[in-house]
């Protein structure tokens, strides 16, 4: 039950993008085309579950029985970083066709700050291993329900006659806005 | 000494990240994934590896001065 509470939490009540304000360069950059929100978000769900799944045994085992948990931002930053590569270099070699839908959009995941703010919330909260995991996936399938949601939006925004002014990154400022106020009605369903 | 630990700590974890890097440079863009490689890295806010997407939102920025200038209050 905590499992569920924790992963609905992290898909919707505190959802990484419009509650947390994280990962919002790509939620800004990327959510013009429908086919790459889709492979960013599916690149964005392994990128988080592999780095939650790495961060916290390296917080938990070496950082914290060293006594040097202060450095756990640069540590995250170097490790995610490292991982990426890794992930891009054997999807690279492993399949073409997982590289085209996935691998490309790997470049711009590694400097996502959703990526790193998951893995220092999991530390930070100083939850069990398996509610870690279970955070992150949530945390990764909010990001994906709210930016494939926001693409549509702006893919009809594009087809509008919206006034000069507001054009492009202003109107998409004003509907993340709004679809944040939305999911701020979601708050008392857990 | 903790102080010694952490210096050696992030020396080896920027080893891992260099070291990855420098493989993963190694091992170019499969054929055929160029264009979809390009696509990608057209992201709208990132300034990232000079993509051609910042060139792109100099035209932007340059629009937005035009427009700022025409509707000066």
């Amino acid at each position: 039950m905590d499992l569920l509470a924790i992963l609905i939490s992290s898909l919707l009540i505190n959802n990484i993008i419009l509650m947390q304000f994280l990962g919002l360069c790509s939620f800004f950059g990327v959510s013009t085309k429908m086919k790459s929100v889709v492979g960013m978000s599916l690149a964005v769900i392994v990128v988080i579950l592999l780095s939650a799944a790495i961060t916290w045994p390296i917080y938990r085992f070496v950082l914290d029985p060293l006594g040097i948990t202060y450095i756990n931002t640069i540590a995250f930053i170097l490790v995610i970083a490292a991982l990426v590569q890794l992930t891009e270099l054997v999807v690279k070699k492993v399949s073409k066709s997982l590289y085209k839908a996935l691998g490309v959009y790997l470049p711009l995941i590694a400097t996502n700050c959703a990526v790193l703010g998951v893995a220092l919330t999991n530390v930070a909260s100083d939850i069990p291993y398996s509610e870690a995991l279970v955070y992150a996936l949530g945390s990764a399938l909010g990001y994906s329900l709210v930016i494939i949601a926001f693409a549509a939006i702006r893919i009809k925004l594009n087809a509008a006659n919206t006034p000069k002014a507001l054009k492009g990154i202003p109107i998409a400022l004003i509907t993340a806005s709004l679809m944040a106020l939305a999911f701020m009605g979601l708050a008392g369903i857990i | 000494m903790p102080i010694v630990i952490a210096i050696i700590t992030v020396i080896i974890l920027v080893v891992l990240y260099v070291g990855t890097g420098m493989l993963n440079d190694k091992v170019g863009v499969p054929k055929g994934c160029e264009k979809a490689y390009l696509e990608a890295q057209e992201c709208e806010t990132c300034s990232a590896s000079g993509s051609a997407s910042c060139h792109s939102n100099d035209g932007k920025f340059q629009d937005a001065l035009e427009f700022m200038k025409e509707v000066k209050l």
